[in-house]
């Protein structure tokens, strides 16, 4: 077993470039006791440091990460940053300023001899002069690092080891498969019950995390990355949830999580604005894929901009390019209710434009009536997913054998009423009264409210709400008024926009409303509370 | 152990389980014919009514059996496998629509929404009767959406009740029934 998770772990860190296993790292440094006090996002104040900590000897440690072989001409290149990495003072908020105690190189590779011989001569420079010496830690040292982390889960799951490393092998341009990985992760963390215990699982959930997400970050598939970790921090939050954790226990392998979903978000902006088209592979095998590849590409950058905004940054450009590509990419494909939470993170983030606001009450109304038609069939329900809109096998089933009619129930009607009313368009609920209020508006009801964040939930029940004949404007008004969800807290609301595409079964309208409300200007929150 | 083909056996497992799924529907037409709700999460359903009362429904466990030798399994060569799909769904259609006739019934006698007649005459009167009584809905196209339980023998005696005279009266009935829609449809919208 030791050494096939050795291979394994091997095999992973040699196909990883420097920001793929740079969580793992910072995570393995905090189950080995370390307090991480920074994480680069790799931007201009790195000063060759990807990492800082604190050991638990308080001693400050700076890390620099590096990809594949070191040798004499990639060492000229990068040699500068190695030695700012233990010359220049760490300023970070909340520590004096200083310089580190230990450098450390870190590289999925090996150090070639004349390089090892002109570290020798830097690090002697260092001494003199009261610098921390320059340490590498090379891929062997390294493979044994994480193989101590990996061993601790790995041996206990023996029967999802099959599943992990079959997550580990997919194919990185395809989706992940999200319901296994919930029960992958679900193994890893397994049930300690000590607080200390659950602060190392976390720690292993963080790097079998990066590890399920390996393929796809080779093929440089944001969406499946995100979807991991958006998998990975649910989990996090559920367990604290469920067993009332100390934040100091949950909140630094969030952060990881928080960090790699803000990157992969931001690499999915940066792709699609620079792209002119959403085909992928042979444009005549592609024409049948597209219309649903464009609704869950726009609900994901929807989501990365309405993540964004929770989080306090200016999003006013990102929103105009996206009504920009929206009006490029028109129409959509749908695939039934499933498709709600793609296109609410759509609306809500082109509002911060004048002409995206109304596009967004146009798109809201308009889904409306095609998720209560008149006639049949009516639309599927939410747990039908994109995948299984495109599966040629579940097509095929799906209309070899007529299934007996579904009631006329709609997932998804509550929450755009919500939103219609929310914004005073009475004349288009009156509209469509006629039709949607003929439906029964389901809504999973769970038994603890943290329950949402499972993939399924066992202990639940659905709730079917009869609408009048003649309904009540202001009742209306008053039902929007209250679809607010606590499921997360303040600060991990940022993860709610994400959360609603990456399970797209949840639906209620208190979830949606939720978003609706933390994506609003400060005016707008103000008469909805009123 | 020898040589087997597990993955495949899944495979050939699940679509067992939906094939006795379509044979049960196939055998009980009236619930096949009833607008049915998935439960994807959880084992519980709880309808909402406009004045805050709320109805728990109770999930009822079907199930059924099928018997065969091993001996006979082995020389069949895979040949039972139709004949478990063919039993499991008609046993299961039976334990369904039983409990589904049951359900019906007690409602039915609740409401007075249940007819029988001795002479042609009395059946006639009973089933227009019964008629005028129910709350009909009809569809877009103005097609009126009830649902009729009559047993096989008394499928025989309404089709001797067929005739223009009575046709007349069922359409009078119907028409009615569709002007006190229209009223109450017309109701339907939304007020301040």
């Amino acid at each position: 077993m030791s050494g096939f998770v050795e291979r394994v772990v091997e095999d992973w860190l040699t196909n990883s470039d420097e920001r793929s296993y740079q969580l793992p790292f910072a995570s393995y440094l905090t189950k080995s006791g370390h307090k991480v006090k920074y994480v680069s996002s790799h931007g201009a104040l790195e000063h060759g440091k990807d990492i800082i900590s604190i050991s638990p000897q308080r001693e400050m440690h700076a890390y620099q990460l590096k990809a594949g072989n070191i040798n004499l001409a990639s060492w000229r290149e990068m040699a500068g940053e190695v030695r700012e990495a233990a010359t220049v003072p760490v300023e970070i908020p909340g520590i004096a300023r200083r310089a580190v105690d230990r450098a450390f190189l870190v590289l999925t590779g090996r150090v070639a001899d004349p390089v090892r011989n002109q570290i020798t001569l830097i690090n002697d420079d260092h001494i003199s002069r009261g610098y921390a010496p320059i340490e590498t830690v090379e891929l062997p040292e390294l493979v044994g690092k994480f193989t101590a982390v990996f061993e601790s889960f790995f041996p206990a799951t023996i029967a999802p080891l099959h599943d992990l490393v079959r997550l580990y092998l997919q194919n990185g341009r395809g989706p992940q498969s999200k319901s296994t990985l919930f029960t992958v992760l679900e193994n890893v963390v397994g049930s300690p019950s000590r607080p200390s215990a659950m602060a190392r699982a976390l720690s292993n959930l963080v790097v079998a995390a990066e590890f399920a997400a390996a393929p796809y970050r080779g093929s440089r598939n944001s969406i499946s990355v995100i979807d991991t970790w958006v998998i990975a921090a649910c989990h996090i939050l559920r367990l604290a949830r469920r067993l009332s954790l100390h934040p100091r226990y949950w909140k630094q392998p969030l952060g990881f999580c928080q960090q790699a979903i803000g990157s992969a978000g931001t690499d999915l902006l940066d792709e699609c604005f620079s792209r002119d088209h959403f085909l992928e592979g042979d444009p005549l095998l592609d024409a049948a894929f597209l219309p649903h590849r464009k609704s869950i590409v726009l609900g994901y950058m929807g989501a990365a901009v309405n993540s964004r905004f929770i989080q306090g940054k200016e999003v006013r450009e990102h929103s105009a390019r996206l009504l920009d590509v929206l009006h490029r990419e028109r129409p959509l494909g749908g695939w039934g209710e499933g498709t709600w939470n793609y296109y609410l993170n759509l609306a809500l983030a082109l509002r911060h434009t004048p002409d995206g606001d109304t596009t967004a009450e146009a798109m809201v109304a308009s889904w409306l009536a095609d998720t209560c038609p008149r006639r049949p069939p009516w639309p599927k329900d939410p747990y039908w997913t994109a995948d299984d809109e495109v599966s040629l096998s579940r097509q095929r089933e799906q209309s070899t054998r007529e299934e007996p009619e579904r009631s006329r129930i709609s997932y998804t009607a509550a929450a755009a009423t919500g939103f219609l009313a929310r914004r005073m368009l009475r004349n288009t609920l009156k509209w469509a009264w006629s039709a949607f209020s003929r439906y029964l508006l389901a809504q999973v009801v769970p038994a603890e409210p943290w329950r949402e964040l499972d993939w399924t939930i066992e202990e639940t029940c659905l709730e079917l709400q009869v609408l009048p004949i003649t309904g009540s404007w202001s009742k209306l008004r008053e039902q929007a008024a209250a679809q607010r969800s606590a499921l997360f807290g303040e600060e991990e609301s940022w993860l709610l926009p994400y959360f609603l595409c990456v399970y797209p079964h949840r639906t209620t309208p208190a979830l949606s409303g939720e978003l609706d409300f933390l994506t609003s200007s400060p005016s707008f929150r103000k008469e909805w509370s009123n | 152990m020898l040589l087997d083909w597990p993955a495949e056996k899944q495979e050939l497992q699940e679509h067992l389980k939906r094939a006795i799924r379509w044979q049960m529907l196939a055998s009980a037409p009236v619930v096949a014919r009833i607008p049915h709700v998935t439960l994807q999460e959880g084992r519980k359903l709880v309808f909402v009514y406009p004045d805050g009362s709320r109805k728990e429904v109770e999930l009822t466990a079907h199930e059924a059996s099928w018997e065969v030798e091993r001996d006979e399994l082995i020389r069949g060569g895979g040949k039972h496998l139709l004949q478990a799909v063919e039993s499991l769904g008609g046993a299961m259609a039976k334990d369904v629509e039983t409990a589904f006739f049951r359900t019906l019934r007690e409602a039915s006698e609740k409401t007075g929404a249940m007819f029988r007649g001795e002479t042609a005459q009395d059946l006639a009167a009973a089933s227009l009767r019964a008629l005028k009584s129910m709350d009909i809905e009809f569809d877009e196209d103005g097609r009126p959406e009830v649902l009729m339980v009559v047993s096989p023998e008394m499928i025989k005696r309404l089709a001797e009740l067929e005739n223009p005279k009575m046709r007349k009266r069922v359409d009078s009935v119907l028409e009615k029934k569709r002007d006190e829609w229209l009223r109450r449809e017309s109701r339907r919208r939304l007020a301040d």
